[in-house]
């Protein structure tokens, strides 16, 4: 399962790896819901789909373990403030 | 292994397609109509779609619709097969909910560029 | 700059077209057939087809003007009607030459892909004009994705201006090595749903080298948030040519937009922007509807002279202009002290006129430095005929819009910050206060609503006003919801007047309509406006008649920089107040002239009782108590209201610099901002229409 809960260590490590879908969308929302100040474990990831990537930056949750393609990191560092796209009003 | 369901009427097309994919690491599954599709789509749950316009029967953009009805291929990449000509079509069915298309004759380095972008991790 | 000035005179010229143009199809949406309008906007399509024809570089809107003109031809003559949907088009085509213009105008160029950018609208065009009604609505979808990508461009620019330092710098490094692209990817809310996977995309683009994922919005994270509606953008530079981001980007092509990295656009992102000044004539007036003949010899001639400055250098002009104000404001003080501290008058009398003569120069200094920010309010009011036209089509109601005194003028700051208010406001107008046409008539008004903005100066603000002839502000209504939202007590409600009760609109949290439209999105409403206003140091207030329209009137300082200010003393501590409100002050007030009353004492001056509270006590710096005889009192008028209040003493008329107040003051609503006065101490500006408001309260 490319998406899977860690409860050993006192606080809850969500392991995703592999390549996941937006299908998996659903169960890292309720895990982060149900379990709020988690971390997220990346080492084992090779495609994380846009949906989780935003699932996950809007939680702002910590991400402990990174995969080994730096691309993932990129996609999770600030460089700026956010630009207000749309407009709001 | 990702697995792709090629439709066309056309048999000879269907084939050559077919030996791309597979030689570039695709598991291929055909249908030659839109009906004869959405029976196999349930059974096999492909990566990706890739469907002809003009099929005799259900044309291809009735097809993305009624595909993209059933809540388990929401999120499945389409592309639609045309011609250079009908670039209205193009709007036409990323409207239904296609993610792109390919101008006929495809071409093998196109089609394998394309997947790579679509169906990630493969 | 790079830019010849024959070219900067083009991109202004090119502008006033577009905006004259734009202006004459709304316009003949209300009178169609007007041959003079027509004739207008022919001419002015000619005029950009011809200058742009001296450019061979900007070919793309020499081709995209013509297509138009041809059309813009056939109304002329009669052979062809305009209808809404060749309107649209005509409306897509300026659009896309006006950001054209602004790319010019920042680059020097038009972008590689310019003619392919247009071809959908020139196909349209030709399409209308050759009478293929049926194909034009299909070709007319993809103008408006066409149009949208345009407002990419500016936000990437905008991005990559905000970079940090050490950012630009290694792009500069990596562009004198490699070929960069920037690029902005913003996918439609649904992608997932169309089978795409944004960041997949991304991350088969060869050689990122800088990756900014932003959310657009700040939705909250919890039971209710929706991970399927794509909300993020994606910013990006890459080491790779334009064509291969254009390429991976194929099929979301209408919503990317990428610039390779030049020259020219390295220094746009390593510089401030620029603005412009006009010299001599304002800026545009375009107010009055007849414009004069507009012939391509006669145009290119117009005698409007603009040199362009670097808006870092009035900024900082600015603030020159208020240190030497502060500096100059010391001389008085130096002079008391060299008569009082060092014994020698004939020194403080001539300290005292040189302070005179320097005063002259320094406020002939001061009204142009403020004069070179002004700009006109029509830079705020022009998108509103669009925005009106596009609303009321989409809500189905029937609305002219009215606009006056466009030529007021404001600092540019405050123009920019009028905008979002403005639309705001004018949105609340459409939304909720004109009714259906069916509804008008039923009520025995005109199908047609009339919403008048309006904008004009009073002493030293801008005042901009937003009226409608709409249903109005029920007040029984507005009570009634302010009580179910919890906004107030039913007592406190029951004891307003129902003027006061209109107000309730702007109380955080209050909402007029129950069902959220998406046009005026009312998540955020009224409140919103207020405290963004207040912040600048203004104010709104809400009119209504019931039945017969409503009217916000919205009240901003002209010139946010130097204000004069009334100082008066409270103990210790002196406070600023905008001379703009004093009407008198007194000294030496005898006890006689204060009359006891039931709640509040009175003044009597000038044979009127004015309300007599203590400054120190609105401010909730001591308690209230009885005046003393003998006491200072400064007499205020706010929008109408007088009242008199009690200070400790005088120090005098001082032009200040204000400066922004640090937002933790707890009671920070009493203060518009904070300024350094000739002796160095640090004194509060008051917000009198908060402090009056406050004192009015029972």
């Amino acid at each position: 399962m490319p998406i899977s809960l860690d409860n050993s260590g006192g606080t809850a490590v969500i392991h995703i790896s592999g390549v996941t879908s937006p299908d998996e969308g659903d169960k890292l929302l309720a895990m982060l819901l149900e379990n709020p100040g988690g971390s997220v474990d990346l080492s084992g990831l090779e495609h994380l789909h846009t949906a989780l990537l935003q699932i996950l930056l809007t939680a702002n949750v910590p991400v402990v373990a990174w995969p080994e393609d730096r691309f993932w990191m990129m996609c999770f560092e600030v460089t700026t403030a956010p630009f207000p796209l749309r407009e709001i009003g | 292994m990702k697995t792709v369901l090629l439709v066309d009427d056309s048999t000879t097309l269907l084939m050559s397609m077919k030996a791309i994919l597979e030689k570039g690491g695709y598991a291929v599954e055909t249908a030659t109509g839109g009906d004869a599709a959405l029976k196999k789509l349930a059974t096999i749950k492909p990566n990706i779609l890739i469907t002809d316009l003009n099929m005799p029967g259900m044309d291809g953009i009735t097809l993305i619709k009624e595909v993209k009805k059933d809540k388990a291929f929401r999120f499945m990449p389409v592309l639609m097969m045309t011609t250079e000509s009908q670039q209205e079509k193009r709007n036409e069915a990323r409207a239904a909910g296609a993610t792109g298309w390919l101008v006929k004759p495809v071409k093998h380095e196109d089609l394998m560029a394309i997947l790579k972008k679509l169906l990630p991790g493969a | 700059m790079g830019l010849s000035s024959l070219a900067i005179q083009f991109v202004l010229e090119g502008r006033d077209h577009c905006e004259l143009a734009a202006r004459g199809l709304l316009d003949l949406e209300k009178k169609s057939h007007d041959p003079e309008v027509i004739n207008s906007i022919f001419r002015s399509f000619h005029t950009l087809k011809g200058t742009s024809g001296i450019f061979p570089e900007y070919a793309a809107i020499t081709t995209l003007t013509h297509a138009a003109e041809d059309l813009m031809g056939l109304i002329r003559n009669g052979e062809k009607a305009i209808d809404s949907e060749m309107t649209d088009l005509f409306l897509a085509v300026l659009d896309q030459v006006g950001s054209w213009l602004d790319i010019v105008e920042s680059t020097g160029a038009i972008p590689s892909g310019a003619q392919d950018e247009s071809a959908p609208l020139i196909t349209a065009l030709k399409g209308m004009k050759d009478g293929s009604g049926a194909e034009c609505v299909s070709k007319l979808e993809l103008v408006t994705e066409v149009v949208e990508v345009n407002h990419l461009e500016p936000i990437l620019r905008a991005w990559l201006i905000s970079l940090d330092s050490s950012h630009k710098e290694f792009l500069a490094t990596s562009s004198s090595d490699d070929v960069l692209t920037a690029f902005c990817y913003t996918p439609v809310p649904d992608a997932f749903f169309f089978g795409d996977d944004p960041i997949s995309l991304i991350h088969t683009i060869p050689g990122l080298v800088l990756l900014d994922v932003v959310k657009q919005s700040e939705v909250p994270f919890d039971d209710g948030y929706d991970p399927f509606v794509c909300d993020l953008s994606f910013f990006a530079v890459a080491t790779a040519v334009d064509e291969v981001i254009r390429d991976v980007f194929a099929y979301v092509e209408d919503q990317i937009v990428s610039l390779p990295f030049s020259p020219d656009l390295l220094e746009a992102v390593q510089t401030p922007a620029t603005l412009n000044i006009p010299v001599g004539e304002p800026v545009s007036t375009l107010t009055e509807a007849e414009p004069e003949p507009a012939i391509t010899a006669e145009t290119s001639t117009k005698k409007t002279t603009y040199i362009r400055v670097n808006q870092e250098h009035i900024n900082t002009l600015m603030n020159l202009v208020g240190e030497i104000i502060i500096a100059k404001n010391s001389l008085p003080y130096l002079g008391e002290r060299a008569s009082t501290i060092y014994g020698v008058p004939k020194l403080a009398e001539e300290i005292d006129l040189r302070h005179g003569t320097i005063s002259n120069i320094v406020s002939g200094l001061q009204d142009i430095a403020l004069e070179m920010r002004m700009l006109p309010a029509s830079r705020v009011f022009e998108r509103f005929p669009r925005l009106v036209r596009d609303i009321s089509r989409k809500l189905d109601k029937k609305v002219s819009l009215v606009m006056v005194g466009e030529e007021t003028l404001a600092d540019k700051d405050v123009i920019d910050l009028l905008g979002d208010p403005l639309v705001h406001m004018v949105r609340n107008s459409l939304d909720h206060g004109v009714e259906t046409p069916a509804e008008r008539v039923a009520a025995g008004k005109p199908e047609t609503a009339i919403i008048t903005l309006q904008a004009f100066q009073d002493k030293s603000n801008i005042v901009v006003e937003v009226e409608d002839d709409g249903r109005g502000i029920d007040p029984a209504r507005i009570r009634r919801k302010a009580i179910e939202k919890g906004v107030v007590s039913a007592e406190t409600a029951a004891a307003m007047s129902d003027e006061e009760a209109v107000q309730l609109i702007m109380a955080p949290g209050f909402s007029t309509n129950d069902t959220v439209t998406d046009l005026s999105g009312r998540g955020v409403g009224m409140d919103v406006v207020l405290s963004m206003v207040n912040s600048l140091g203004g104010s709104v207030r809400a009119f209504s008649t019931p039945g017969q329209g409503s009217r916000m009137r919205l009240t901003l300082p002209m010139s946010m920089a130097i204000s004069k200010i009334l100082v008066v003393r409270l103990g210790e501590c002196t406070y600023g107040i905008p001379a703009d409100d004093v009407v008198e002050s007194m000294v030496s007030v005898p006890l006689s002239r204060v009359t006891a009353g039931n709640t509040w004492p009175s003044l009597e001056v000038r044979g009127k009782l004015l309300p007599l509270y203590s400054l120190a006590a609105q401010l909730a710096i001591e308690e209230e108590r009885a005046p003393k005889a003998g006491f200072s009192a400064v007499v205020v008028n706010v929008q109408g209201d007088i009242v008199a209040l009690i200070v400790d003493s005088f120090q005098g008329i001082s032009d200040v610099v204000v400066k922004p107040l640090a937002s933790l003051l707890h009671n920070h609503l009493y203060y518009n901002g904070t300024t350094i006065l000739g002796d160095g101490s640090i004194t509060f500006i008051l917000n009198m229409q908060e402090v009056i408001r406050n004192a009015n309260q029972p």
